[in-house]
C-alpha cells in the first residue's frame, strides 16, 4: 500500500520511516523552497507541486490530491501544521476515494470550531466561563459577568495565534476590533469568544488513539514552557501532579473524546490551576510533541493512527499501556537564543549527540539552508530515563554536546531551563520564561574572552538571501501580493 | 585588553605565545574554532560579530563588549532579520519613544517587533508595507 505525506521536514521523515516499517510505500512532496529537503530521500517517490510559500505550496489541495493520484496513494498522511486540520481536504479525500489518516470529516470539522468543542466537553468536563460574543457592546457585557482579565480567542482559530488579553473595559474596546479582523486574515472567520483569562496556569494535555469503539489514553504531557503560546519543551508525565488528578484528567480526556465522536490519534489540552483543570481545545492531528508519549509508553503513534484509518482499528487496550519512565522534548529552532528572532541561513555543520536515551527527529544535514518560508524547527531532542532526574542530566549532555555551525539555535535557551531551580523541582507554569536566568558557566565566559581576542576562521553566516536568485526576484511585490499567511501554528 | 562577557570584565593579554586573562597565564591549545583550555574543550559554534557580539559556545550563550562606555548614538535602526514588513507603526517626523514598537517583520511565520533604541524624531522610513527587507538594511533613520 501507498501512503502520501502531504507534509515536510521532520515529520515527513518521521512518517515514512513507520511506513517502511509496515512494509508500506512512503510518498512525498516538496515544493520548490525545498529542493534540498531532506525528506524526498525517505520517500519512495516523491513529486515536485512547486511555489515556495505554503499557500502556494503545502497548502493547495487540488496539488495534494493530483499527487496522490499520480503517485497511485491510497491514503493521505497531513502530519501537523499546513492541512492537517482542515475538513476541506478530509472531505476532498471522501470524494476521490482515499483514505485520510485523521478523524472524519465531522468530527475534523466539529474540533475545528472552539465554540461547539466547549460546548460539547462541557457536558463531561469543566470550562473556563466564557460565550461567543457579536459585538462590541455583546463583548462588554460578557466581559463584565466574568470578570476582567478576559482572553480574547478566534472561534475558528487555533494554536495560539490571535490571543489578546484584556485587563479593562478599555482594553476590551480597543482589542475587540483588531481581534475581529485578525481572526479574518488569519482564519477566514471573525467570529470571537471572550473567555475569563486564568493567570499563569499549567498546560497539561492528554494524547488519546480511538477507533470510536475503544478509546484509550497514553498519559498526559506537561507542556507549560512556552513563547507567545508556542511550546519549547514538554515532558511527561507531568511533574508533582497528584496521582487522583491525572486519573481523572486522563479519564475525562477519553470522556471528551467519546461526546465529541471523534477517532484516530487526537490531544486534548486542559489548563490547569490550584488543583482544578479546565478544558481548552482538542487537537486533531499528531502533535509535535509526540515522541515523548511514544518513549514512555513504546506505543508507535503514527502506526496506530495508520490502523485506524484504514480500518483494522487500535490492536492494544487501556491495560496494554503502561508508563516506563520520563521523557522530555527540547524543541530546537533556528532563532536567536536571546531574542528569539527567526535566523535562517546554512547549517555549515550538524554533529549530532551520541549517547543513552536520546532521539533526535530532524531534517536538517551540515550543508542544508533553512529555508525562510516555513518553520523554524530545525530539530527534536527527545531524552528518556528511568526517572525525571535521569531523562535531566540526559538532556543537559546532549544539549552540550549537540554542534550546530553556522546558525544560532534555542540550545542556550533549554540548557539555560535545565538549569533552572523551578524546573528542576518540576515546579512551573506558563509564566516560565518571563524569570528564567541565562545560564552561562564562569569557565566559558573565559573562554569567550580568548575567543574575542583570537582571530578565528570560523565562517559566519553569509546572508543566505543576498546571493539567493529566487529571494533577489520577489523582491517585486506583484510575486507577494497573493501571499496571504494562512499558516496554523503548531502547538 | 578590556572585554566584558555576560557582565563580568576579563583582562585578556597575548605577549608571544602566551594568554594572560586577568593576569594569571592560561594553559590553552587553539585548533581553529575549538580551545582545549585546561583540559577541557570549548567549541565556539556561532558567532554575530556587533557591539555587543553573541557567541554561542559548548551550548551557551555569551555576550561580549569591547566598548565600556556603551552609548547609542546609533541615529538608525536596521533590520535584525530577513523577512517581510508587515507592519508600519510610525510616520516621518513622529517622535518616538525608547522601546516604542516602529514597524513589525515578519520571518518564519513570527511576528517580530522592531522598537526604537532611542528617544527621537523620525527623519526617513526607508521601507513600504510589505516590503522584503535583509539583515542589515537600514528601515529607520531619526534626526
Amino acid at each position: 500500500m501507498r501512503i502520501l505525506i502531504a507534509n515536510r521536514g521532520e515529520i515527513a521523515i518521521r512518517i515514512a520511516k513507520t511506513c517502511k516499517k509496515l512494509g508500506l510505500i512512503p510518498c512525498g512532496i516538496f515544493s520548490d523552497g525545498d529542493k534540498e529537503s531532506l525528506h524526498r530521500k525517505y520517500c519512495d517517490e516523491v513529486i515536485n507541486i512547486g511555489g515556495y510559500m505554503a499557500n502556494e505550496s503545502y497548502l493547495c489541495i487540488d496539488k495534494i490530491i493530483d499527487a496522490a493520484k499520480k503517485l497511485g496513494c491510497e491514503m493521505i498522511h497531513p502530519g501537523y501544521g499546513f492541512l492537517s486540520e482542515n475538513e476541506h481536504l478530509v472531505k476532498r479525500c471522501n470524494k476521490e476515494g482515499i483514505v485520510f489518516i485523521g478523524p472524519s470529516y465531522v468530527a475534523m470539522k466539529l474540533s475545528g470550531d472552539k465554540v461547539k468543542t466547549r460546548e460539547i466537553a462541557s457536558k463531561v468536563a469543566r470550562t473556563v466561563e466564557g460565550e461567543e460574543v457579536e459585538n462590541e457592546e455583546n463583548a462588554l457585557k460578557v466581559a463584565e459577568r466574568i470578570e476582567y482579565p478576559v482572553i480574547l480567542k478566534a472561534a475558528e482559530g487555533g494554536g495560539g495565534r490571535g490571543l489578546r488579553i484584556a485587563r479593562s473595559s478599555d482594553e476590551l474596546i480597543n482589542l475587540y476590533q483588531i481581534s475581529k479582523n485578525e481572526a479574518q486574515i488569519s482564519f477566514g472567520s471573525n467570529r470571537i469568544y471572550i473567555e475569563k483569562y486564568l493567570e499563569n496556569p499549567r498546560h497539561i494535555e492528554v494524547q488519546i488513539l480511538s477507533d470510536k469503539e475503544n478509546i484509550i489514553h497514553l498519559g498526559e504531557r506537561e507542556c507549560s514552557i512556552q513563547r507567545r503560546y508556542q511550546k519549547l519543551i514538554e515532558e511527561t508525565p507531568a511533574p508533582n501532579l497528584p496521582d487522583e488528578i491525572r486519573q481523572d484528567i486522563t479519564f475525562t480526556a477519553t470522556k471528551i473524546i467519546k461526546e465529541i465522536g471523534y477517532e484516530n490519534a487526537g490531544t486534548v489540552e486542559f489548563l490547569f490551576k490550584d488543583q482544578k483543570f479546565y478544558f481548552m481545545e482538542l487537537n486533531a492531528r499528531i502533535q509535535v510533541e509526540h515522541p515523548i508519549t511514544e518513549e514512555v509508553t513504546g506505543i508507535d503513534i503514527v502506526e496506530q493512527q495508520i490502523k485506524i484509518a484504514n480500518g483494522e482499528g487500535l490492536n492494544i487496550d487501556q491495560t496494554d499501556i503502561h508508563i516506563k519512565g520520563n521523557a522530555i522534548e527540547c524543541r530546537i529552532n533556528a532563532e536567536n537564543p536571546l531574542s528569539f528572532s527567526p535566523y535562517p541561513g546554512k547549517v555549515e555543520k550538524f554533529i549530532l549527540p551520541q549517547q543513552e536515551g536520546i532521539r533526535i527527529d530532524t531534517a536538517v544535514m551540515g550543508g542544508y539552508s533553512i529555508p525562510l518560508f516555513y518553520d523554524s524547527l530545525i530539530a527534536k531532542l527527545i531524552c528518556f530515563g528511568p526517572n525525571r532526574n535521569t531523562a535531566i542530566s540526559r538532556m543537559k549532555n546532549a544539549l552540550q554536546s549537540f554542534r550546530i555551525i553556522g546558525i544560532p539555535s534555542t540550545i542556550p535557551f533549554h540548557l539555560s531551563a535545565m538549569n533552572d531551580k523551578r524546573f528542576l523541582e518540576g515546579a512551573y507554569n506558563t509564566s516560565f520564561i518571563d524569570q528564567m536566568k541565562y545560564f552561562s558557566p564562569k569557565e566559558g565566559e573565559i573562554a569567550a574572552a580568548i575567543f574575542a581576542m583570537i582571530p578565528r576562521k570560523i565562517t559566519f553566516l553569509k546572508n543566505l538571501y543576498q546571493t539567493d536568485p529566487w529571494f533577489q526576484k520577489t523582491n517585486d511585490l506583484d510575486h507577494l501580493s497573493n501571499y496571504q499567511d494562512n499558516w496554523r501554528w503548531y502547538s | 585588553m578590556k572585554i566584558k562577557v555576560n557582565d563580568n570584565e576579563y583582562n585578556v593579554e597575548i605577549e608571544n605565545e602566551k594568554i594572560v586573562v586577568n593576569n594569571h597565564e592560561i594553559n590553552l591549545k587553539i585548533d581553529q574554532d575549538k580551545i582545549n583550555l585546561d583540559n577541557k574543550i570549548f567549541y565556539l559554534d556561532f558567532v554575530e560579530e556587533g557591539e555587543p557580539s553573541l557567541m554561542i559556545i559548548n551550548g551557551s550563550a555569551y555576550v561580549i563588549s569591547k566598548k565600556f562606555s556603551f552609548q547609542e548614538l546609533n541615529k538608525e535602526i536596521r533590520s535584525p532579520i530577513n523577512g517581510k514588513v508587515t507592519d508600519l507603526l510610525v510616520h516621518v517626523d513622529e517622535a518616538v519613544k525608547k522601546d516604542q514598537t516602529i514597524l513589525v517583520i515578519e520571518a518564519m511565520k513570527m511576528e517580530n517587533q522592531i522598537k526604537s533604541h532611542l528617544n527621537g524624531v523620525i527623519k526617513k522610513i526607508s521601507v513600504v508595507k510589505n516590503q522584503l527587507v535583509k539583515k542589515g538594511d537600514v528601515i529607520i533613520t531619526f534626526h
